[in-house]
């Protein structure tokens, strides 16, 4: 898998040297993947720590970054802004779990005083909850803030830079920076943290975690919390290009599912990797492909992730889970 | 002697009835009128547009107590821009609601899901808020259903126009929008550039409306050799395909349809890109424009103000929706006044295309509203402008029958 990835890797950097227009779709194409991948791994960290597929990161990283522009309008400046921010959004995604929670914990009171025997259904209960969440928290920016299309600062200059006859916008380098330092930095919090251990083992054996003194339960809300700020950089990075609207985040989730799905749910390196092969792919496939005309630019990237995932069940970076029953 | 006496309850039955038969939303002192528009989801940024409707509707009640002593009263539903919430949605307000027209009524796909029916039980379906154009070449089949905003292919052939008057040598690049609406402005340009189309569009990139991004389109164009870029995208992908040439910097002629041209995208694509983001863009124009000093002492920017400050103090000046919505309410206000003392559906429709004024405050100077039995296009003059120093700045003279 490594070997394929450096192989591809290769491939991209001799077709940027033999044409500039390649190496300006690439540059290109690892920016989007980049975001891709943010929120990609927001939504594996909140798979690892619950097992649930979180439909409204989306919302809660558009969310964020309302709440960003809003300090900003306050006087605040961009890094103060972007560091409170990050703050709000872990409070927050912490908030959301024990509201999905909680929802989950009064439906079932709710039943048994009604005298419903139901069986467990909890995690789809969960996920149900985090559809409402996407639902609540669209309808809440838009009312908050009005649906009305927003400007927003980028955190790099605007401005290109040459390399080699080649313009690169320095926007696109950075946001590829972001999503690559967040991965190295979430790999070493969890190889090399006691924390980050304990996170590990919450997930994968709750019980046991449990008796060897681990708080299982402030791991699960640790691991939404950093989901959150995941989720809010990815906001952070993609509203310059974007600009900030309440659906600006509705399809690059879909992407982002793809994305943490090819590199294997669990995985959060698979994830980045995942996000940005897909927008690379997306952009070459548009670029030099060319009956991959727009509407088929998806499908075509979708198709792809069903023959990987054929090839190999897992996701580039998944592992085969064995269960007992 | 029983035969008269039926004959004489006949005459009072119809004598009552005839008192009586105001057609659907029409009472002694009052009007009801309705509409569905996306106060929610993907368009929900045109959501103020029916409000300012409300804000000019409560301005003439207030002011003139309405039209012929009947207040106007405004229902507006949202439908979240989704043809399936539409149905519904007009069904309620045409049976229960009892709604006298459809007026305004935001999007093409929403309009077309209920143009049958609305139809079939002859209720006006009038000043559309969109610009495709068989809404206006249809009028035999739908004679209960009338557009308002200007066709998309008319404004695709003045770019055309303009490209060939100013700089015939331009190798033009399009961003198309890949539905009706990108295809009808792309059509309107490759008619006006015909017999010559191929060789002056060297290349055309769709892009669908819910792309996470441009940067693939628009690198592509660049990479065409195009030195002029048109966009015949709506507000969302247009902002991100300004945002994204001045990324990669690229500073073609930018011409963008008016559907995406609010002073308030400008000015916001200027403070996130800078304004060599935007400067020198052009589109086409027919409303004014509250943002532009050169308009400030006009009577129709100021009426428009005054309206604005007191109905809807928190719209967006800005926001060139809201002036729209106005001279739609103008427009229907006008037609109203015109269909009789007590208005029928038939009459106001007899009024909407009998049109002929160019006394609505709130367009440009230059812009006659003229319809006719078989002329349903209402707005089809068109200016150009330009985007520089802030605020857009009409040039040259008017096209005329943009259709």
């Amino acid at each position: 898998m490594v070997l394929l990835l450096a192989a591809a890797c290769v491939a991209l950097v001799i077709g940027s040297l033999v044409s500039d227009q390649f190496a300006e779709q690439t540059v290109a194409g690892l920016a989007t993947g980049g975001i891709f991948g943010s929120l990609a791994l927001a939504l594996v960290l909140i798979y690892r720590a619950t097992e649930v597929i979180n439909f409204a990161q989306g919302q809660m990283a558009m969310f964020t970054t309302y709440i960003a522009w809003q300090l900003m309008q306050w006087g605040i400046g961009y890094w103060g802004a972007f560091v409170l921010t990050l703050g709000i959004a872990f409070a927050g995604g912490v908030a959301l779990l024990a509201f999905a929670l909680g929802a989950v914990f009064v439906r079932d009171w709710t039943f048994e005083r009604m005298g419903i025997k139901q069986a467990g259904g909890g995690v789809i209960a969960v996920v149900i909850v985090t559809i409402g969440m996407l639902i609540l928290l669209e309808g809440a920016a838009a009312w908050i803030w009005s649906p009305e299309i927003k400007s927003f600062p980028s955190a790099f200059p605007t401005r290109p830079i040459r390399v080699g006859g080649v313009a690169f916008s320095i926007q696109d380098l950075g946001t590829i920076g972001v999503a690559l330092g967040s991965v190295v930095v979430l790999w070493v919090f969890f190889q090399f943290t006691k924390v980050g251990l304990a996170m590990r083992a919450a997930a994968l054996r709750p019980f046991a975690a449990r008796l060897v003194g681990v708080r299982v339960n402030a791991m699960l809300a640790l691991g939404w919390g950093l989901a959150a700020v995941l989720g809010a950089i990815a906001g952070l990075m993609i509203a310059p290009t974007i600009f900030l609207q309440p659906t600006m985040m509705d399809t690059i989730l879909i992407y982002a599912f793809a994305a943490a799905v090819l590199g294997g749910i669990e995985s959060p390196a698979g994830a980045v990797v995942g996000g940005l092969a897909l927008g690379v792919v997306l952009n070459l496939l548009g670029t030099y492909v060319h009956f991959v005309t727009s509407e088929l630019r998806l499908p075509v990237a979708l198709g792809m992730l069903l023959i990987v995932l054929l090839i190999k069940p897992t996701g580039l970076f998944g592992h085969r889970v064995v269960r007992k029953v | 002697m029983l035969a008269a006496a039926l004959v004489a309850l006949a005459a009072t039955v119809t004598g009552a009835t005839a008192r009586t038969a105001a057609d659907p939303g029409i009472t002694n002192d009052s009007i009801l009128i309705g509409g569905t528009f996306p106060l929610s989801g993907s368009a929900s940024l045109y959501g103020a547009i029916p409000v300012a409707e409300k804000a000019y509707f409560d301005y003439v009640n207030d002011t003139r107590g309405g039209v012929n002593g009947r207040k106007i009263n405004f229902k507006y539903v949202d439908d979240g821009y989704d043809a399936s919430q539409t149905v519904p949605a007009i069904r309620q307000l045409v049976e229960q609601d009892k709604v006298f027209a459809i007026v305004n009524a935001l999007g093409t796909a929403p309009g077309l899901a209920v143009r049958d029916y609305l139809n079939e039980r002859k209720v006006p379906q009038v000043l559309l808020a969109t610009g495709d154009s068989f809404w206006g070449f249809q009028y035999k089949k739908y004679p209960w259903t009338i557009g308002y905003n200007p066709s998309y292919p008319g404004e695709g052939t003045i770019f055309a126009k303009h490209i060939l008057s100013k700089t015939p040598q331009a190798k033009v690049g399009v961003l198309m929008q890949n539905d009706p609406f990108g295809q009808q402005l792309l059509a309107g340009l490759r008619r006006g550039f015909a017999p010559n189309s191929k060789s002056r569009i060297v290349d055309v990139e769709p892009v669908d409306v819910t792309a996470p991004d441009v940067s693939q389109q628009l690198l592509k164009l660049k990479a065409s050799g195009a030195d002029t870029l048109i966009i015949f995208t709506t507000p969302s992908p247009s902002i991100k395909a300004f945002v994204t040439a001045a990324k990669i910097n690229w500073h073609p002629q930018i011409y963008v349809s008016y559907v995406s041209a609010s002073p308030l995208f400008m000015g916001a694509i200027a403070k996130a890109a800078g304004a060599a983001a935007v400067d020198g863009t052009i589109t086409t124009s027919y409303v004014k424009d509250a943002t532009n000093p050169g308009e400030q002492n006009d009577p129709g920017v100021k009426l428009f103000e005054q309206i604005m400050a007191k109905y809807y103090p928190k719209g967006n000046i800005a926001d060139a929706n809201l002036i729209y919505a106005m001279s739609v309410a103008w427009t229907a206000v006008n037609a109203l006044q015109r269909a009789g003392k007590t208005p029928t559906r038939q009459g106001f429709m007899n009024a909407l295309t009998s049109t002929n004024t160019a006394a609505n405050p709130f367009l440009l100077k230059g812009v006659r509203l003229q319809t006719s039995k078989t002329d349903h296009f209402f707005i089809e003059d068109l200016t150009l402008t330009k985007w520089a120093n802030g605020h857009w700045n009409a040039f040259g003279s008017f096209y005329h029958h943009a259709r």
